[in-house]
């Protein structure tokens, strides 16, 4: 599984974590890494699952590209 | 058509070669450039990929509600400087009023939609800029 975050949330240094294999859908992989950064939990960070927003509980897979997403700034 | 691009690009370049494939009627154009009012330099983040699809909708969408003939947006991401040009769109369309309305639209929803991120930096001091609702970020841990 592939994580990327923007913003102010770009310094967290996702891919380091292991992803146990309990994690197995969005909302438990927010909360994993919620132990590590609480402000990944903020409703207002959005998820991106392979480049698409998602916002009900989706399941995931090893290859899926997910992304954390803090409120845009805009163009 | 859009493009999303670390480069510097001439504003007057693009608008000129946009009018080769505007067809007749009405064509506008907006150019934005990065304001001083303290800020040393303007950084811009996006998730590569993902804002190109986001910006494209978004500009497909009004070249349908308005008709376009045909529309434009390039816009720069990486850090920049006051004075230097941070985005170009142009709209063409038969008559002036949907050239017109598409361009307002467009930057207007650019400003609210578009998935970048700014940070700005005044002298050593940097922060990212979010909508006013913002909820302030707990503290970091070190976990990894």
């Amino acid at each position: 599984m592939k994580m990327l975050a923007f913003g102010r949330l770009s310094h967290l240094a996702l891919d380091r974590l292991d992803i146990p294999p309990e994690v197995t859908d969005s909302e438990a992989l927010r909360k994993f890494v919620a132990e590590c950064w609480p402000e990944l939990n903020d409703p207002r960070v959005q998820l991106a699952v392979n480049q698409t927003l998602v916002r009900d509980v989706v399941p995931l897979s090893p290859g899926d590209e997910i992304a954390f997403l803090p409120p845009m700034s805009g163009g | 058509m859009i493009r999303i691009t670390s480069e510097p690009f001439d504003a007057g370049d693009e608008l000129r070669a946009f009018l080769e494939v505007a067809g007749e009627g009405a064509v506008a154009s907006f150019v934005g450039i990065v304001r001083g009012d303290g800020v040393d330099a303007l950084t811009l983040d996006h998730y590569p990929g993902f804002t190109e699809k986001q910006v494209a909708a978004l500009v497909d969408r009004l070249i349908e509600r308005h008709r376009l003939a045909a529309a434009l947006l390039v816009h720069r991401f990486g850090t920049m400087e006051p004075g230097e040009t941070i985005m170009f769109a142009a709209t063409a369309a038969p008559h002036r009023r949907a050239a017109l309305d598409a361009l307002d639209e467009l930057i207007g929803q650019l400003k609210t939609d578009a998935p970048f991120w700014k940070k700005e930096r005044r002298g050593e001091a940097e922060h990212w800029l979010e909508p006013p609702q913002a909820t302030t970020a707990a503290p970091q841990q070190s976990c990894a």
